[in-house]
């Protein structure tokens, strides 16, 4: 076999892509089977065990019990999401396609402010609603901040779509529904996928807003996370950080794994035609 | 019977269509002939309803359908880039308008194949539209228009993505179509020789305004001016500045170029006497003779270039500094440079005001 220069720097590059991107997820991994001992002592002479997630997922008294937050995140994270998307898809639909006012600069501009800004207002009518520590509360919170971006997204993904495509469809007698679920919806699924993905995203990671407004029972698994590093007064728990890290990560792996090929049609939209 | 009653659409400041008014009759091949921007797609958008005329009517038998949503017209179109339903194999994109009304699994398959056979695409039904040739979605695209049975069938520019060869066999496809159909047929097209091929009759537009309604036959003999001249005929017509003067008893014909004897043209021409005119001749009308040949009416000229077009020449002849096309229906290879006459008969010379372009016969 030839090593030629560039193949060895071919190579590199990618090790230094690989290393770069994986090596905090490998990292996160070999903690989270390390016992305590071996992390603060540093040691890599130990044998993987899996008492972090025991741990970290006992239910007993004083424990964390980290499967109520985790369930927390995926109540509100899905929630919000399918909502926030139910809503938005319709509103993208009408923007795109309806020539109603353009309203997209005004949909957006409700992420023109830093969310710290609007906090205390919202925590003020959140209050007043009840809405402090529900479900209903931090799914209606995450859907105010998704909704804007996502009906933003859908709207640009819809105008990709030939003007005729949409006029054949009316043609063809299908009526505004039938022509967002059955024609333009299909027909972008890629860039549907990637815009629910990354709304999902935001919710399941956000940490600011939820420590803010959820308190015992609607505490999700972000906030949760940050009782390992020392608010609960019980010391730094890497072992079992790396561990929720881990849990944290799994759906998203799950998702990514079935709608790969999607994802790489949607990031390269527009640019094969 | 459609009526398109003085229908206005702008878009912005644009006018795409300025007080359209035409009839197209029950069972007739209407072709909407002009260049690209002469408002020909958005009027049968207008047809079809997709698009809402800021002023006007469109009837169909007499009722007033210009409110009525899309699918309540029975129409159906196809565009000129296809417009197919990417995520659709072509079985569910010719299916597509009947699996809207819902109608039995058994009666879809049964008219979405004897479409399909008719044009010849059964073994593609199961193929993705992604992985067709431009000619297959074109089959596709008037398969999902044919399938519902349309009152009207809008064609807008369908052959303009296609081959020479593809739209041939189209051309001979679509007059079957009609025949078959017997429905009302609007096709757009730029070509003149679709409109000649395809057309009951023809109504030429230009930036938004219709110029002419008639048969091919009556444009092409009698266009309403010299743009429209030059445009509906291929290849298109030659035309040449001149002035008619008075030659003893007779009248002559003057150009830059040459003098020709337009004496058995008295008596239309002799009310434009040295008067600016512009003379029409279109190239199939002329014939190369022999140098030797001494013809009446004659011009003589270089061979300049020629294009042979599979069985057919066009022939660019030098008269002074003027060129004129010549069609010449067979392969014509001459020498360039070498002496030809070019002869023709007279009656076949158009002649137009050259300031308001308008014949003046």
């Amino acid at each position: 076999m030839k090593l030629g220069v560039g193949f060895v720097l071919k190579l590199l590059v990618k090790v230094v892509f690989i290393v770069f991107f994986f090596g905090p997820i490998v990292l996160c991994a070999i903690n989270s089977l390390r016992p305590h001992w071996a992390i603060v002592t540093n040691s890599l002479n130990f044998v993987p065990t899996i008492e972090n997630y025991m741990s970290l997922m006992a239910t007993g008294l004083e424990q964390f019990a980290f499967g109520r937050y985790f369930i927390n995140s995926a109540i509100i994270a899905g929630g919000a999401t399918v909502f926030g998307t139910v809503v938005s898809l319709p509103a993208a639909y009408a923007l795109s396609r309806l020539k109603v006012a353009n309203l997209g600069v005004f949909f957006l501009s409700f992420r023109f402010l830093p969310i710290t800004t609007v906090l205390l207002p919202i925590f003020i009518l959140w209050q007043f609603l009840g809405l402090v520590d529900t479900y209903q509360g931090m799914i209606l919170l995450y859907m105010i901040i998704v909704v804007p971006y996502t009906v933003w997204m859908m709207q640009i993904y819809f105008n990709e779509i030939p003007d005729e495509i949409f006029q054949a469809a009316q043609i063809d007698g299908y009526s505004n529904l039938e022509i967002l679920f059955r024609i333009m919806l299909p027909a972008c699924l890629p860039g549907f996928l990637v815009t629910v993905w990354i709304s999902f995203l935001f919710c399941w990671n956000e940490f600011f807003l939820a420590l803010v407004l959820s308190g015992t029972s609607a505490e999700t698994a972000p906030v949760a996370c940050s009782f390992f590093l020392g608010t609960l007064g019980i010391g730094h728990r890497w072992g079992e950080l790396s561990a929720a890290g881990i849990l944290m990560s799994i759906p998203l792996f799950i998702f990514i794994a079935f709608t790969q090929k999607y994802f790489v049609k949607a990031l390269s939209f527009g640019l094969v035609k | 019977m459609i009526e398109i009653d003085h229908i206005h659409k702008s878009y912005g400041e644009t006018k795409a269509l300025d007080d359209v008014t035409f009839d197209i009759e029950e069972g007739s091949f209407m072709c909407v002939f002009g260049p690209p921007g002469a408002g020909r797609t958005t009027l049968l958008k207008i047809i079809a309803g997709v698009e809402r005329p800021d002023a006007g009517k469109v009837f169909c038998d007499q009722e007033d359908i210009t409110e009525k949503p899309p699918r309540e017209r029975g129409v159906a179109m196809v565009f000129q880039n296809f417009a197919l339903y990417p995520h659709f194999n072509v079985y569910k994109n010719i299916a597509s308008p009947l699996l809207v009304q819902k109608l039995p699994k058994e009666q879809i398959d049964a008219r979405v194949r004897r479409v399909a056979s008719f044009l010849g695409i059964e073994p593609l039904l199961t193929r993705g539209v992604e992985r067709l040739s431009g000619g297959e979605r074109q089959r596709v695209a008037i398969g999902r228009a044919l399938v519902r049975e349309p009152k009207i069938l809008l064609l807008d520019e369908p052959l303009a993505n296609l081959d020479a060869k593809g739209r041939m066999s189209m051309r001979t496809e679509l007059k079957k179509i009609q025949a078959k159909l017997g429905k009302h047929i609007v096709y757009t097209t730029s070509d003149p020789l679709e409109v000649f091929a395809l057309a009951d009759r023809v109504c030429v537009m230009e930036k938004g305004k219709v110029k002419q309604l008639g048969t091919p036959e009556e444009v092409y003999k009698g266009p309403i001016d010299m743009t429209t001249a030059v445009r509906f005929g291929y290849p298109a017509m030659n035309t040449v500045k001149c002035r008619v003067l008075k030659k003893g008893d007779g009248l002559t014909l003057e150009s830059e170029d040459f003098t020709l004897d337009i004496t058995p043209l008295q008596k239309i021409l002799k009310p434009f006497l040295s008067m600016d005119l512009i003379m029409g001749l279109r190239p199939e009308h002329i014939k190369l003779v022999d140098t030797k040949e001494k013809t009446d009416g004659a011009l003589s000229g270089k061979i300049f270039g020629y294009e042979v077009l599979g069985s057919d020449t066009i022939a660019y002849v030098s008269v002074g500094n003027t060129l004129i096309q010549v069609f010449v229906p067979f392969i014509y290879e001459p020498k360039i440079n070498a002496d030809v006459r070019l002869s023709f008969d007279l009656d076949d010379l158009y002649f137009f005001d050259s300031k308001t372009e308008k014949p003046i016969r």
